[in-house]
Formats: C-alpha cells, sequence, structure tokens
C-alpha cells in the first residue's frame, strides 16, 4: 500500500508555483489539497488490488502501442495508479494531471466540445494526455509517433 | 501583429488567433465574433498558468500545448513573453500550421519584448538561451519549397532517363505530392531531401550512366551488395538523396513493377502509388495521409484508367495473395475510421465512399488457390515482410 504515496518534493514546488500565480485555478487547487489530503492520510484513496492489478495491466497494454515509450494512468486527483515509464513517473504525472485539468477548464470558457486529448512539447519529449472518465492517461510519445493515431490506438485499448 | 495573425488565419483548417502578453492581457487578436474577451481571458490565463505550472515542476521548457476536443482544437506556442492561440478545426494540418505559425510566432516574441521594455527582453534571452532545442525558424520556412525543389529534381531525371530510353518513374511522398491537388494542405511536408524512384534491372547500367551525368554519386557499396533490387545515389553537395526501387517494390509486401512503369510518365500509375502505401503494416501519420490524398484526388477506374486509380490492379494483387489482402484491408479500415481525424467534410465523405467502394471490390474479387490455402492459417503466422531501411 505504502508505494502509491506520493513522494513530496514536487507536491512542494506545485504548491509554491500556484501561490505565486495572480489568478489561481480552482481546479488545480482542488487537485492539490487532494493530494495533500491523501499524503497526510485524511482519506484512502489507494484502489484495491484487483483495480490496481487492472490499472497496471492497462498502462502495459498502452506502453505496447506503435510510437508509445512510456504510459501512466492517473487518478483525477493527481495520484499515479499505475505506471510503465523508466523514470519520473510521478513528475510526468503532474503533469498530465495539470493539461488535462487545464485543457477542460479551457474548453469550458470557451464553449468548446468535450476535451478528447492533449499534447505537450517540452523539449525532445512529447507527452500525449487522454481524458477518460475517472482518470487521466500519459503516454510518452517517441520522436515519430502520431499523436493522432497513437490516441486512436489507446481508444481501442481503453475500450 | 494583426497581419501575422492574418497570416496564420489563412492556413486551411483555422477558424481564428490570439496573442496574450506573460500576464494573460489580450495584445492582439484576429477570432471570429462568436468569441469576446470575456470567455477568451479566462481560457489564456489558464493555460499560461498551467505552462507556468509545467516548467515550475519540470525544469524544462514548454514550446507548444496542443489540445484537442471533439470539434475544435488549440494550439498554443510558447512566447516566453506571452502566448500565441490558434483556435483551429480538429482535423488540422499541424505541421503545416507550424511552418506558418512558428514564423509568425518568432516575429510575434520579439514585438512583444520590444513592447515589454528592457528587463523583459533581458529575461526572455536567458530564457531562449537555456532551451535545450531551439525551433529551427529558418528551416522550417524553407521547408514549403522543398517539395518544390524535389519535384524539380525528380522532373529533371525523369526527362534524361526518358533521352536515354530508361523508364524512370517517382514512387513515394513526393510521387503523392506530384500528382494529388489536394496533396499541399492532406500531406506532411517533406522530412528530408529524399526522392524514391521506380526503374526495370534492365535499364541498371544506363542508369548508372545517367546518375553520374546529372551529378549524383553512387552509394558504391550498397548498390554491390544490393544493387539488384535496390540502388542509392546522392548529391552530395545539395544533400538530395535518391533511393531507386529495381523491378520491386519490396517493403512489408511486394509489388512487381511489370508492365506498369511505361503506364504513366511522371510516376508510377495510382494503383500502384496506392498500394505502395496500402502495404505498410506500421502505418504512421505520413502514409495515412498520403492514402488520403490519393482517393480524395481520384476517382476509382478499371483496368487502362491510367487518370483514375485502377481497382481492379489493386483488386489483383491482393486477390493472388492473402498477406497483401489482409494488410490493405486493415490499412483501408484504418483509414475510414481515422478519417474524421485528418479530413473535413466533404473530402471526409469522399474519401470514405470510395475506400468503401475498393473495399467491396477487393472482397468481390475471386482468390487464387493460394490465397484461399494461406487464409486457413489466418493471423496465426506472420503474413508480411520485416522491411529494411
Amino acid at each position: 500500500m505504502e508505494d502509491v504515496i506520493l513522494p513530496r518534493e514536487p507536491l512542494i514546488r506545485i504548491r509554491a508555483w500556484l501561490e505565486r500565480l495572480p489568478h489561481g485555478s480552482r481546479a488545480l487547487s482542488s487537485l492539490l489539497e487532494d493530494r495533500r489530503r491523501t499524503d497526510e492520510g485524511e482519506f484512502d484513496v489507494v484502489p484495491s488490488a484487483p483495480v490496481m492489478d487492472g490499472m497496471t495491466t492497462l498502462a502495459q497494454n498502452l506502453r505496447k502501442a506503435a510510437g508509445v515509450e512510456g504510459a501512466i494512468i492517473i487518478a483525477r486527483d493527481g495520484m499515479v495508479s499505475a505506471s510503465d515509464m523508466e523514470d519520473d513517473a510521478e513528475q510526468k504525472g503532474a503533469v498530465a494531471a495539470f493539461v488535462g485539468s487545464a485543457a477542460g477548464q479551457v474548453g469550458e470558457a470557451l464553449k468548446l466540445s468535450a476535451f478528447d486529448w492533449g499534447l505537450i512539447t517540452m523539449g525532445n519529449e512529447r507527452m500525449l494526455v487522454i481524458e477518460q472518465p475517472t482518470f487521466f492517461v500519459g503516454l510518452a510519445l517517441g520522436h515519430k509517433a502520431s499523436p493522432a493515431l497513437v490516441s486512436a490506438e489507446a481508444a481501442k485499448i481503453l475500450g | 501583429m494583426e497581419q501575422l495573425l492574418a497570416d496564420i488565419n489563412a492556413v486551411a483548417g483555422v477558424k481564428g488567433s490570439f496573442v496574450c502578453d506573460s500576464h494573460g492581457a489580450l495584445v492582439a487578436q484576429a477570432l471570429p465574433v462568436a468569441f469576446d474577451e470575456s470567455s477568451l481571458l479566462p481560457a489564456a490565463r489558464t493555460l499560461l498558468q498551467t505552462i507556468e505550472g509545467l516548467e515550475t515542476t519540470r525544469r524544462r521548457k514548454v514550446q507548444q500545448l496542443d489540445i484537442v476536443f471533439h470539434d475544435a482544437r488549440m494550439v498554443v506556442k510558447n512566447l516566453r513573453v506571452g502566448c500565441l492561440y490558434v483556435l483551429c478545426a480538429r482535423n488540422i494540418n499541424v505541421p503545416l500550421l507550424d511552418l506558418t505559425a512558428n514564423l509568425a510566432a518568432k516575429r510575434l516574441s520579439e514585438m512583444l519584448k520590444e513592447a515589454a521594455g528592457p528587463a523583459v527582453r533581458e529575461t526572455a534571452a536567458v530564457a531562449l538561451a537555456e532551451e535545450e532545442e531551439q525551433p529551427a525558424v529558418l528551416e522550417e520556412a524553407i521547408a514549403s519549397d522543398v517539395s518544390a525543389v524535389l519535384l524539380s529534381r525528380a522532373r529533371e531525371a525523369i526527362t534524361a532517363a526518358a533521352q536515354r530510353g530508361v523508364c524512370l518513374r517517382l514512387l513515394g511522398g513526393m510521387a503523392v505530392k506530384a500528382v494529388c491537388h489536394s496533396a499541399a494542405r492532406i500531406t506532411l511536408p517533406p522530412e528530408g531531401l529524399d526522392l524514391d524512384f521506380a526503374v526495370y534491372g534492365r535499364d541498371r547500367k544506363q542508369l548508372d550512366l545517367l546518375m553520374e551525368s546529372l551529378g549524383y554519386v553512387p552509394h558504391r557499396r550498397f548498390n554491390a551488395l544490393h544493387g539488384h533490387r535496390r540502388l542509392k545515389y546522392a548529391a552530395e553537395q545539395e544533400g538530395v538523396a535518391l533511393d531507386i526501387f529495381v523491378d520491386t517494390f519490396h517493403m512489408c509486401h511486394r509489388l512487381p513493377f511489370a508492365d506498369r512503369l511505361e503506364l504513366t510518365e511522371l510516376t508510377i500509375p495510382l494503383a500502384d502509388l496506392l498500394l505502395s502505401k496500402l502495404q505498410i503494416v506500421q502505418l504512421d501519420e505520413k502514409d495515412l495521409r498520403d492514402i488520403y490524398a490519393i482517393l480524395c484526388d481520384h476517382e476509382l477506374g478499371q483496368v487502362g484508367d491510367v487518370d483514375r486509380v485502377d481497382a481492379d490492379y489493386v483488386a489483383s494483387i491482393c486477390s493472388d495473395d492473402w498477406g497483401w489482402y489482409k494488410t490493405a484491408t486493415i490499412n483501408l479500415d484504418k483509414s475510414i475510421d481515422l478519417v474524421g481525424d485528418f479530413l473535413a467534410e466533404p473530402e471526409k465523405e469522399v474519401f470514405s465512399s470510395r475506400a468503401r467502394r475498393l473495399m467491396e471490390i477487393i472482397e468481390a474479387i475471386p482468390k487464387s488457390l493460394r490465397w484461399q490455402a494461406r487464409a486457413r492459417v489466418g493471423e496465426a503466422k506472420r503474413w508480411y515482410d520485416l522491411p529494411e531501411e
């Protein structure tokens, strides 16, 4: 059970960033609050063992898709549910949760249709974020992978 | 700034664009009336905050966010002193948009820095210097002309070959760009200075002399080892590389050229061009877009119909080899499934109806005994070859 508790260091950095913002977003604040409460044991959001096994299998299947170099599944509160990623799963999970939450807000503000997927480009890294009803999926993409094709492939895997 | 936004808005699929400074204040906009400041600004600020948060958390610079909604898309380019926001259709060709938008982003960034004063200019300069990878703006701008240069080299080689009695024909992505008027919009820009050709083995000696006369240097080791099926040449100064398939295009499946190259003048016939894309087991976006361009621009035809896609020929290839049938039908199915992500109406409907009709023709044609025997084994055994690059 202990292995799903998040290290505090990224959370501290995210909190510091949020406090500096003139327009702190409610969804992100809520995300951080949920993570704080989880870290401090105020509520138990750790899924049961069979659910965790299912998530791990899902992450492994997503990783097998052509063009995918790593997969992570993050609950809406930012908790990493499963990961098949070489390194940095915690931080990459935070990235996926940030972008997923922000995209939902942007869609709402501009009265656009529902968020489907997003792509973040940071240096040589590209991460595809896909929204699901209860969690976000973050997929590290290879240099030549097409986000549209990977998201279609992932949609099949996610059912 | 408005002129730069107008240039971006001229790209097919762009609905509007706007720029905010680093405080989230609207600096310039070219948007349809449906969007007003009260809806734009909260969205712009959320994205600015997200980018700032990501950079703080990951200690890496965010270059771009591409957010796809069910029927819309927003591409956000980080200008370091603000952001450029481009609202577009979900199925926009993003690499094509980037050709214009990256250049505009560079100029907008300079304008914002100029307007913000020396302190911001300094901070932005430091941020840029810290970046691990700079977008090659000049390279991107030149990329739009690369297709034209490559096509001119291809025409030059094909004309010179014809004068020596050599039947040389273009294939691959540049062939699609040569025969599809919608390719400039639908297909991806070329990734390098590469040209693929088809030739008959009987013309090999003449081809060697021809390439030498055109200034191309043979890849001696490769040609000595593989010259019976593939030849490589390069114009070293210009950087153009030629990959010439001899008698057969063989990647995941074999596509023979026998009696096919004489049918058309510049490229291999449309049916062969389509088959050269449908044979790819791990189809990428570039190949998928090429398939869309071929079938959007050309109706299905029959034997001898060189201005159309000879559906009978496609079906005949698929009727003799179950592996060919399997890969081609998987790819046609996939292209129909994904068409909404890449094409808008009416092209979407045109493509889907032609692809479905082609599937029907492939299914209806009688299959060979070899095909039927292999079909019994099914997917239990690998049905394609693993191409070597």
